[in-house]
């Protein structure tokens, strides 16, 4: 008797309120699946004898470390990589900021149309704005270099293949995502409490400097690390600009090991490299949370609505909102000299005469290619299984984690934000690792199981955060009613929060076609997406082939972006 | 109908925090179509033991039988969910799902719960329970569109849709104003009482509480601290907690210094700072114990003529209220809170004499700190 009482003492702590324990074991098992299994190959990889595969022996080899310690060049991919991050997180935040105070705390005319581009530049791959730049800053060719000849009589200084390039390059690709984050500082900011310091004598300098910016500090310093952590796991823009540069990243090293131009494939040393970045990566994010606060991760939206006060511009509107769109210009540059390309049949610079040979050959030639065709049929079924099942999983797991008590939804949160200190480059390599002997391997499921994980963190973020801001009646009461934990999910707390769902999935879509990284890594001939044959194009090089495939996917993801975004702002601002 | 037996519940330390003992052994029984009300100040636990019965929180401890089946029992290791409990239950913020319509909403139950009912059936009942909240009319309205009260309205037509074994009520009227608030007291109770539903309530509103329920259990910190029917509650209130938090109370400290019979009731002498006080015997003390007598201000009589009780002072402070004015009359040292009515006129500095009847003192023993 006294046993089982003991026994029934022991099995309490299984007890919980929320979900039972089944859909949460599954759910835990399925992440570990996903995101430890390529991890420990990596760390078995990288501790494997040189010109060995994964699974071939058992032994165990520091070799790869003592290579890289010792390995000359690696003080200076450090100090590239630093650099690198640090300048175009400089620049990035410089943009960032200005823009935001601009569109959020001003009366500059034009606010609306820049807060939309902003937000919908997610549809703009990386690659395609390295492709942009490579054309119009071409030490030879580039056509801010030709425009420059004609002003200057001689030879423009400007060069693609260059660090502050490649930094400038890269600081005007995150300045719409430093823009989205620090927007919504500048919006959330409750201005009674710059109000308090006028009311006190304050002048609008030493509120400035005594109220807003110690407030905004937190804030921005958060945002900088994370821009800073997407840098230094950034792969495409070093990989098309900085490779003719010779200017080698962790990434780049990274990939040249995995997939030589000539000889065979050195895994181990790659993993290694992979290992650093990852441990790296790991440093900034710790640094992340102890800056951003738990608090803050989950910081619940008050109902209050603050009306920002909204600074007079007087007669600096004009120069101010000239200065925001001559920004924005700069931004769609490259895509403007995609599409100039696009319509030709052989590049030239623009000019009028060139107007003249504009023609759609370039498009249905493109698009007669058995490749192409191909790759757009492999890149719908990735982009929308890919972000289906993220979205899915990320709503499971973050109802789950966020209703259940106990060690199990800790260790789903846990889990499922992991891969944000994950680079893509690393788990791409360890995918690679992974499948490489599968009959998975160069298939289309494979980048989809890819996608799935590198995009999980995001989707699961967004997803918590938006159940956390739920209230938690609206879900007990459904429990009472005699609701299960499914039902519950399905059919009040999913249509409650459905701009969320859609904003979250909109963006893996977005990211999903845009990615160049995992779909490059495992790319053989048999899972080619469009990122991979517009990289593979531009490498022949077919200049007017890739520009129209580039502007094909900008245009359909935009097709998709715009509508979405537009209805969320409606749904947002009727809620 | 509802049993708790002996629960607890101790929320873990957290960062450094010491653990906290949110109920430390309740105990409490409600019968078949009671109306039963769990009052205490906030974060006395009150919505924990709600939500302990309603199987939203785990409680550390002890057992809770809705009927004849035992819900929650941690010895057993056993623990129904929420969904399997077949409630019904009325949330503060009312909880009613935005993305839905009114009927929908009340349809919920009845599509997703334990007892499902469809088509021509399901149609008639959420019909049957709008209507008697009467908001029949507003069935194909989405929720947003409606105002405080009716969205309390839709809240109940929930809860009592699917004929619940039990109705939880989580303070309803707090959010409403006060207005609406009376008219939903009466108009809820005479509801409840005609569906014959057992139903609990929480509040922290002695009037609420007072106005509503046949019986209250007053809690604090944790524990039950008397359970009985309002009147009980009000005249005899086991403690200084008690009397204080059910109306207001001037709290005596005395000493026992005797015990007699007259007309055949128990009374006790007491020795207090003013004088001599006569009490109703509380057999629970004995001679020489220190206790405290508690006086309601609504107990004295001005100008008495009774000859226990009797007292001097003089008024220290007074405040008109409109519907009745509060004296502060000091009798030798001890200041006592006195209501008399408006037309009592008597002006601050005044001497009185006054006498409180034996009967409305109440003897209590001490709080043991």
């Amino acid at each position: 008797m006294t046993e089982l009482r003991e026994q029934g003492i022991g099995r309490r702590p299984a007890l919980r309120t929320g979900p039972s324990t089944l859909p949460q074991a599954l759910a835990l098992v399925g992440l570990a699946a996903l995101i430890i299994g390529p991890l420990l190959i990596l760390l078995r990889t990288a501790f494997l004898p040189p010109d060995s595969f994964p699974f071939d022996s058992w032994t165990f080899t520091g070799q790869n470390f003592v290579q890289i310690l010792s390995d000359p060049e690696v003080p200076s991919l450090l100090l590239n990589t630093a650099i690198y991050a640090s300048g175009s997180i400089a620049l990035g935040l410089l943009f960032a900021i200005w823009l935001a105070w601009l569109v959020e705390r001003t009366d500059m005319p034009g606010r609306i149309a820049i807060r939309v581009a902003m937000f919908t530049w997610m549809a703009v791959p990386p690659i395609i704005l390295g492709f942009g730049w490579i054309l119009l800053l071409n030490p030879g060719s580039g056509v801010l270099n030709g425009i420059w000849t004609q002003f200057a009589g001689k030879p423009g200084p400007l060069t693609i293949y260059s660090m502050w390039a490649l930094v400038f390059i890269t600081g005007v690709s995150v300045t719409p995502t430093a823009f989205v984050m620090i927007g919504g500082l500048f919006r959330n900011m409750d201005s009674q409490l710059e109000s308090a310091g006028y009311v006190h004598g304050g002048t609008r300098m030493s509120v400035t400097r005594r109220i807003l910016i110690p407030l905004l500090m937190p804030g921005l310093l958060s945002v900088a690390i994370y821009v800073f952590i997407a840098v230094v796991q950034t792969f495409e823009l070093p990989l098309i600009v900085g490779l003719t540069a010779r200017i080698p990243v962790l990434s780049t090293r990274i990939y040249l090991l995995s997939s030589p131009d000539v000889g065979v494939p050195n895994y181990g040393l790659s993993a290694a490299f992979g290992i650093l970045l990852l441990a790296i990566a790991l440093m900034l994010m710790l640094l992340y949370f102890r800056v951003v606060g738990a608090g803050e991760r989950y910081k619940v939206v008050t109902g209050k609505a603050f009306r920002p006060r909204m600074a007079r511009l007087g007669s600096w509107r004009w120069p101010a909102a000239a200065s925001a769109f001559l920004l924005m210009f700069i931004m769609v540059m490259p895509l403007l000299i995609l599409a100039w390309t696009s319509f030709l049949s052989f590049y030239e610079p623009p000019s009028v005469a060139a107007l003249s040979r504009f023609s759609l050959s370039t498009y249905t030639q493109v698009i007669g290619r058995t490749a192409v065709q191909e790759a757009i049929v492999n890149t719908v079924v990735l982009v929308l299984a890919s972000s289906l099942a993220t979205m899915a999983l990320a709503c499971i797991v973050a109802w789950l984690s966020a209703r259940g008590t106990g060690w199990m939804s800790r260790a789903l949160d846990m889990l499922s934000f992991s891969p944000m200190a994950i680079p893509p480059i690393v788990m791409a390599m360890a995918i690679l690792l992974l499948y490489l002997r599968t009959p998975l391997y160069g298939s289309v499921a494979i980048l989809i199981v890819g996608h799935i994980t590198i995009y999980l963190a995001f989707a699961t973020r967004t997803m918590s955060s938006a159940f956390v801001q739920l209230h938690r009646e609206l879900s007990d009461a459904a429990m009472v009613s005699g609701a299960g934990w499914w039902t519950t999910l399905l059919r009040i707390v999913i249509p409650l929060v459905w701009p969320q769902v859609l904003n979250g999935w909109v963006w893996v879509l977005a990211h999903s076609a845009r990615d160049l990284t995992i779909p490059l890594l495992l790319m053989t001939n048999r899972n080619m997406v469009i990122s991979t044959v517009t990289w593979t194009l531009w490498d022949v090089p077919d200049l007017p082939g890739a520009a129209a495939l580039s502007m094909l996917l900008v245009v359909a993801l935009l097709c998709v972006v715009v509508p979405v975004q537009v209805w969320i702002g409606r749904a947002s601002s009727r809620g | 109908m509802l049993s708790i037996k002996n629960l607890t519940k101790v929320y873990p330390a957290r960062g450094g925090a010491q653990p906290v003992d949110a109920l430390r052994g309740v105990d409490l029984k409600v019968e078949q179509g009671e109306f039963f009300a769990l009052l205490g100040p906030s974060g006395c636990g009150k919505t924990t033991i709600l939500q302990s019965i309603a199987g939203l929180e785990m409680p550390t401890s002890g057992d809770i039988v809705i009927g004849d089946k035992t819900v929650f029992d941690a010895v057993a290791g056993q623990f129904i969910p929420a969904a399997q409990r077949h409630l019904g239950m009325v949330f503060q913020s009312y909880a009613i799902w935005p993305h839905m319509t009114v009927f929908d909403n009340v349809a919920f139950p009845l599509r997703h719960g334990r007892k499902r009912a469809s088509g021509e059936e399901l149609r008639r009942r959420v019909m049957a329970a709008l209507e008697r909240v009467k908001l029949a009319a507003f069935a194909n309205r989405p929720a947003p569109h409606l105002s405080g009260g009716q969205q309390q309205r839709v809240a109940i037509a929930r809860a009592i849709v699917h004929e619940p074994r039990l109705l939880l009520l989580d303070e309803p009227l707090s959010n409403l104003d006060a207005r609406l608030r009376d008219a939903m007291r009466e108009e809820l109770r005479a509801m409840v009482k005609e569906l014959g539903i057992t139903t609990i309530f929480v509040t922290h509103d002695q009037v609420e509480a007072m106005g509503m329920a046949d019986r209250i259990a007053i809690i604090d910190q944790g524990r039950i601290m008397q359970i009985g029917q309002p009147e009980q509650i009000y005249f005899s209130p086991r403690n200084a907690f008690v009397a204080n938090f059910i109306g207001r109370s001037n709290t005596v400290e005395v000493k026992v210094t005797g015990t007699e019979t007259s007309n055949g009731r128990t009374l006790q002498r007491l020795a207090a700072p003013m004088g001599e006080l006569v009490a109703v015997a509380n057999p629970n003390v004995s001679l020489g114990d220190e206790v405290l007598c508690i006086i309601r201000p609504q107990a004295f009589v001005l100008g008495g003529v009774d000859a226990e009780n009797r007292f001097e002072g003089h008024v220290v402070s007074r405040s008109f209220l409109g519907d009745h004015v509060e004296l502060d009359v000091a009798i030798a040292g001890v200041i006592l809170r006195i209501v008399a009515g408006p037309y009592d006129t008597i002006s601050v500095g005044s001497r009185i004499s006054l006498s409180i009847p034996y009967q409305r003192c109440v003897v209590v023993a001490r709080d043991r700190v």
